[in-house]
């Protein structure tokens, strides 16, 4: 309470004595200087530098409420709460103003120092990192050229007098957030000068300089930090540095960062304490950073040639990790799979990253053992996928990855390993590669292998001509690092003793593992079998109680790993989906395997629309013939829908060339009656969705069903009747029912505060069908023969229905083709089709022709203006309406006569009145 | 490191089709396909010493009675015929002759089992009752009589289905007699007094093979599901069963070694596993085939002194047999 009392009082001396001060800045007495020197002379002088006049401060002007004892907490309140808001201040306030008046002495004692005080003062740490934020926020403070320039320049002296180092000296118990604000800095101020100066951007600020600096910077401090740590290290630096380097990493700064870094390990890694630092960083950094780390080191390794640059890398590397890489586990990753196996350097890389597996000398049950690292090039060497489609580059990159391992193994390492087997079925495979290359490097690992695994006389032996390259594959295998740090054993000098030393240890450990190891084994195999389940009923169940004694002479063969199916649906989850067009043709063909057919069918539609025109021009025909034909045999769920949207898609993405090709279809012997169904539905699906009638999106929203004829239709007489409600609202009355009816009463009852929901919004689509509907609709329509074998084979009320659909089908692609350029001529011939027609007896209770035909007049009058249908239909007298007149009494006699269905009222109905307004014309013309 | 399993000691091709059963004798090997030919193989030469048209469908089983030296073939044509080898090989003559048939009704794919002691004195034969396969009649072939009839359970009092393999047994001078029905069911019959001992429901597909250990302490079946069930030989209610998980589905045939040591699987997935008869354990899986195996079959060992025999044979979809060496 005291206390909190003791600072709220020098808060608010110190916020009054600063008042005073900024005022005598901005305002001061007769526009005296010397007031303004004053001023910004006392702060720096009685907070900031390193003297004793802390004890005058009954002196000072504006200070001297702040009495002795108060002293020092003032200063570190000073430093938390006023420095940046003051160094804010005289930026604004003094920098423009007083500044060019300064000599050059007061420049600096006056300004520059509140900005990069001496390195002796106290809370150094914190003052520069405040200081280097505002400097670098004034910077980018394009609204005065003037700060701007003083606080680059202001910015390149702070730069070079405070390094990485300084900064990191900041308290542990201080808030990180602090260090987080200053490595954002660093990290994007090379972008941010370049935003402010653009081409005239200063060298030092240049990125490739400037991360340079900080990457010297870093190394340096490590340094410092591995010579302070005789007593304990500083981790909270080392991690602090690791987010710094991280961000860097990240922005793509490795080279700059790490060139020095590396130059700095090379020399320093046999220091204790600095590989100590070195390790906690390395152990410190996530999987992408400790790539990019390794991934700089693995090309400066590449440029090594001769064995004793190898066997100084290797031994480097060897000291960098062989401490942290048992618990690293990233590390391991990184050094033994990804560098080994995925990425491909080149052989000396190899080279020298198996001779420190080697050194390493791990039992061989460790992941990171040379067998280990063996078996992963025999994975990769293995996988049938690997084989046929890796680059020969690949294929020589493992071949001396597994040539260079065998160099170092023994025939004893291979026992209670798998490799062998692995290595004849391999063989085999390699044996029969097309691939003269990778045939001539499977056989060379055959013939080391064998070599190593048999010893002696079962040696294969291929007869290869001892070509260049087979020289140098097999020297890989007689020639190692190991050797030649044999024969050079003043290169590896003391550090091979006491590597000795330490592998002498390292061996007790491994052999009480191994042991160890043993035991599990035995328990495991007895006593846990996976294969085995033992039921609820059996717990006495002892079937080996007898004749125990004799039994243990069966040992169990080698049994490869069983994949284990369990469920359709784990089946269903091993088989991927087509990513291709011919994926999934042959997905499709795949007659005995359900899983793949319902795979390859879900994954239809959507692959077709995603497709390039290409794939569909070469395999659409294809394609779709084998959608056309493929029967649910499987009971699929969905198969029918899935067949539809795929077929709809088909026809979307590419109309001239599928259209024809269906139509053809259509009048094909070998189709049945749904299929054909499907033919036609699929024609005038696309027909609405390329003319933008169906609004597709609006439909998924909705989740209806997929599209049907039924449902254009329907649509279709949406359109009708919002088209005659307007003109004839006699006939719109009777089609009330009463359930419109009553929604209308209550839409009247209602009130609506904002009418912004009911209204829709009207879309403005290009109607992309036009140039498609000849192909629609003529190839259609021409061959239809109602005597030919294809119509002829069905019984009548299935003739009857395909007539209904088919019609429809045409007065759908004539409804959406509306103003196109073929539109006249389409529905000249839809007329004559219908006409011809009108006489035709229904023999199915499930249709009606005649529906379909009305359907398809209306259409007629619908899609063509009424100038139009009299130029083309009114016939040529003056007086008479030609065929015009012949309708008419066509649908009159039907209403006579009673013959049209009560749902074939609209459409007839709607001719009707379209005749009746071309007729007034026609009178209105006569007349007039 | 553990041993590759080995590889087949030889292949016997010959037939021209599916081969369903096989059969191997000390000197002989003697397989069916489903063309109705059967043929005989010199276990030496390797060469084939017969081949005819035993039936006029396909051949579903085969066995020897060792003391007739008859071989008795069931085949879809609805016929059990026996044919006297003997005659055959003492006159070195150029066919076989059949010596008796009986009809039998072969619709079900349910192969016929023989029960023969030593001096063939008691031959009987479980086959599936004539147009209604759900029960199993017992003939007795010396007297030819029908020695018991029916047996079987009713579908109301428990639903078991036609009935797919069986297997009988004489323990402690009873006769009991083993089936396995289609939905799994596994029934233990005395025959004595016609009772049911145990029955237990140990797979959930057909059961297609029974096999019982010289030793008759311990049984197995295999089904068309991936379990391979070895229970206790007892009258007990509740016998003692485990059950072993493949990782594949579909067994067409089990068989036991004489010497009980190991038994066989005879795999949908035209691979042979071997068990450890006692410990349950799998030992090795022999694969050589290309198609689906249909039968399998031990060298028994027919006097003491004739060494060690560890021969198998195994028929498969493919049209061959194969001959192997295990344990």
């Amino acid at each position: 309470m005291v206390e909190s009392h003791i600072l709220k009082n020098i808060r608010q001396k110190l916020s009054k004595s600063f008042k005073v001060i900024e005022y005598d800045i901005q305002y001061p007495k007769n526009n005296d200087i010397e007031i303004v020197k004053n001023a910004l002379k006392e702060p720096y002088t009685f907070f900031i530098e390193k003297t004793n006049l802390s004890s005058n401060l009954s002196i000072s002007k504006y200070f001297n409420s702040i009495i002795q004892n108060e002293y020092s907490i003032a200063k570190k309140e000073f430093i938390s709460s006023y420095y940046q808001h003051f160094l804010e201040f005289i930026i604004e306030h003094v920098c423009v103003n007083w500044y060019p008046c300064f000599s050059q002495e007061e420049k600096k004692q006056l300004f520059e120092n509140y900005f990069i005080p001496e390195k002796n003062v106290e809370y150094y740490e914190y003052l520069i990192h405040y200081s280097f934020y505002i400097i670098s926020r004034y910077i980018s403070l394009k609204e005065h050229n003037y700060i701007m320039q003083i606080m680059t320049k202001f910015l390149e002296k702070f730069l070079k007098r405070n390094t990485v180092n300084d900064f990191l000296s900041i308290r542990k118990e201080f808030d990180d957030s602090i260090w987080t604000q200053y490595v954002q800095l660093v990290s994007f101020l090379p972008d941010r000068m370049v935003s402010v100066y653009k081409l005239e951007t200063d060298s030092f600020f240049m990125e490739k300089n400037f991360f340079k600096k900080i990457g010297i910077e870093i190394s340096h401090s490590l340094n410092l930090i591995a010579e302070n740590s005789k007593d304990s290290i500083e981790n909270y630096k080392i991690q602090r540095l690791i987010i710094l380097i991280s961000k860097l990493f990240r922005l793509g700064k490795t080279d700059a960062i790490v060139e020095p870094l590396y130059n700095d390990m090379r020399k320093r890694i046999k220091n204790l304490s600095y590989r100590k630092v070195i390790g906690d960083l390395i152990k410190g950094l996530n999987m992408n950073e400790l790539e990019k780390l390794f991934n700089y080191i693995m090309k400066q390794f590449q440029q090594s040639k001769s064995n004793e640059n190898l066997l100084k890398n290797s031994l480097f590397l060897y000291d960098l990790s062989k401490d942290i890489i048992s618990t690293c586990s990233s590390l391991q990753f990184l050094l033994g799979t990804k560098f080994l196996v995925r990425v491909n350097y080149n052989v000396e890389v190899l080279k020298i990253l198996i001779y420190f597996f080697y050194k390493l000398d791990y039992d061989k049950f460790s992941s990171i053992s040379l067998i280990s690292i063996l078996q992963n090039f025999i994975n990769t060497w293995l996988d049938s996928y690997f084989m046929n489609n890796a680059s020969k580059l690949q294929h020589q990159n493992i071949t001396y990855g597994i040539l260079i391992c065998l160099s170092y193994l023994e025939h004893d390492d291979f026992s209670q390993t798998d490799i062998e087997i692995k290595f004849l079925k391999g063989v085999g495979k390699y044996l029969e590669s097309t691939r003269y290359d990778i045939r001539t490097y499977g056989m060379v690992i055959a013939e080391s292998m064998s070599e190593k695994l048999h010893k002696t006389d079962k040696k294969l032996d291929f007869e290869l001509t001892e070509t260049d390259e087979i020289k140098f594959l097999r020297s890989l295998v007689k020639n190692n690092l190991e050797n030649y740090a044999n024969e050079h054993r003043e290169l590896v000098g003391d550090e091979l003793e006491e590597n000795n030393e330490e592998k002498e240890d390292n061996e007790d450990t491994n052999t009480i593992n191994n042991d160890d190891y043993n035991q599990d084994q035995d328990v495991s195999s007895e006593d846990e079998d996976p294969d085995e389940v033992v039921s609820d009923l059996d717990i006495t169940y002892d079937n080996s109680s007898d004749e125990e004694s004799d039994d243990d002479d069966l040992e169990p063969y080698y049994m490869e790993e069983e994949e284990e199916i369990t469920s359709a649906q784990e089946l269903k989850n091993k088989i991927k989906p087509p990513l291709y067009i011919t994926d999934c043709i042959s997905g499709l063909i795949a007659d005995e395997e359900p899983n793949k057919i319902e795979i390859s069918l879900n994954t239809a539609p959507e692959l077709i629309k995603s497709c390039g025109l290409n794939d569909i021009k070469e395999f659409g025909i294809r394609l779709c013939s084998i959608l056309l034909n493929m029967s649910n045999n499987y009971e699929l769920d969905n198969f029918e829908e899935n067949r539809q949207e795929a077929l709809n898609n088909l026809l979307i993405k590419n109309p001239t060339l599928i259209a024809p090709f269906i139509c053809e279809q259509f009048y094909q012997k070998n189709y049945n009656l749904s299929q054909k169904f499907i033919m036609l539905n699929t024609l005038s699906t696309a027909a609405n969705t390329l003319s933008s009638f169906l609004d597709n999106s609006k439909k998924n929203e909705k989740d209806e069903e997929t599209i049907e004829i039924d449902n254009i239709i329907d649509r279709f007489n949406d359109i009708n009747e919002n088209q005659n409600i307007n003109k004839d609202e006699s006939i719109k009355k009777e089609d009330l029912s009463p359930i419109k009816i009553i929604a209308k009463r209550i839409e009247q009852h209602t009130r609506r505060f904002s009418r912004k929901s009911l209204i829709k919004k009207k879309v403005i689509r290009e109607n992309k069908f036009l140039n498609y509907a000849k192909y629609f609709f003529f190839p259609l329509i021409g061959k239809f023969d109602c005597t030919s074998e294809i119509f002829t084979a069905l019984n009548r009320s299935e003739q009857s229905l395909l007539l209904e659909r088919l019609i429809l089908t045409l007065g759908i692609i004539t409804y959406c083709s509306m103003n196109s350029l073929d539109c006249r001529r389409m529905c000249r011939e839809l007329w004559n089709f219908c006409w011809s027609y009108r006489f035709y007896e229904t023999k199915s209770q499930r249709c009606n022709v005649r529906n379909s035909i009305l359907f398809g007049y209306s259409v007629i009058f619908n899609s063509l203006s009424e100038e139009l249908i009299m130029d083309e239909f009114g016939g040529n007298s003056f007086f008479g309406l030609g065929e015009l007149e012949e309708l008419y009494e066509w649908i009159m006699k039907l209403l006579e006569e009673n013959k049209i269905e009560s749902k074939d009222v609209k459409f007839s109905t709607d001719i009707l009145y379209h005749l009746k307004s071309i007729t007034e014309k026609k009178e209105q013309q006569l007349f007039n | 490191m553990s041993k590759l399993p080995p590889d087949p000691i030889y292949i016997f091709r010959g037939h021209n089709s599916v081969i369903n059963t096989v059969k191997i004798l000390k000197d002989i090997v003697i397989s069916g396909d489903i063309n109705g030919q059967i043929i005989l193989w010199d276990l030496k030469s390797k060469k084939q010493i017969l081949k005819w048209k035993a039936h006029n469908d396909a051949v579903l089983s085969i066995d020897y009675i060792y003391g007739k030296e008859h071989i008795i073939s069931q085949g879809r044509d609805n016929l059990l015929l026996a044919w006297d080898y003997g005659t055959f090989k003492r006159e070195n003559a150029k066919e076989i002759k059949i010596i008796s048939s009986l009809v039998v009704d072969s619709l079900s794919f349910c192969k016929f089992n023989l029960f023969q002691n030593e001096d063939s004195s008691e031959l009987l034969l479980a086959i599936p009752k004539l147009n209604k396969n759900e029960f199993v009649d017992i003939i007795d072939l010396n007297s030819k009589t029908v020695k018991f009839d029916s047996i079987g359970v009713q579908d109301k009092d428990i639903k078991a289905g036609m009935c797919m393999c069986m297997k009988l047994i004489k323990k402690d001078c009873k006769l009991y007699l083993l089936v396995g029905y289609e939905y799994g069911n596994v029934i233990m019959w005395n025959l004595e007094n016609k009772d049911i001992c145990w029955n237990l429901k140990f797979h959930s597909e057909p059961v297609f093979a029974i096999d019982v250990s010289n030793s008759l302490k311990y049984g197995i079946s295999v089904s068309a599901d991936n379990i391979i069930a070895h229970f206790e030989i007892t009258e007990n209610k509740n016998p003692k069963y485990k059950e072993i998980k493949s990782k594949t589905c579909g067994f067409a045939d089990i068989k036991f070694r004489y010497d009980d040591k190991i038994f066989a699987t005879a795999g949908w997935d035209s691979k042979i596993r071997i068990f450890h008869a006692k410990k349950l354990i799998p030992l090795a899986i022999l694969s050589y085939h290309r198609g689906g195996i249909q039968e399998l079959d031990f060298l028994k060992k027919e006097n003491e002194n004739d060494g060690k025999i560890n021969e198998l044979i195994s028929c498969s979809k493919d049209g061959c047999l194969s001959l192997w060496k295990i344990y």
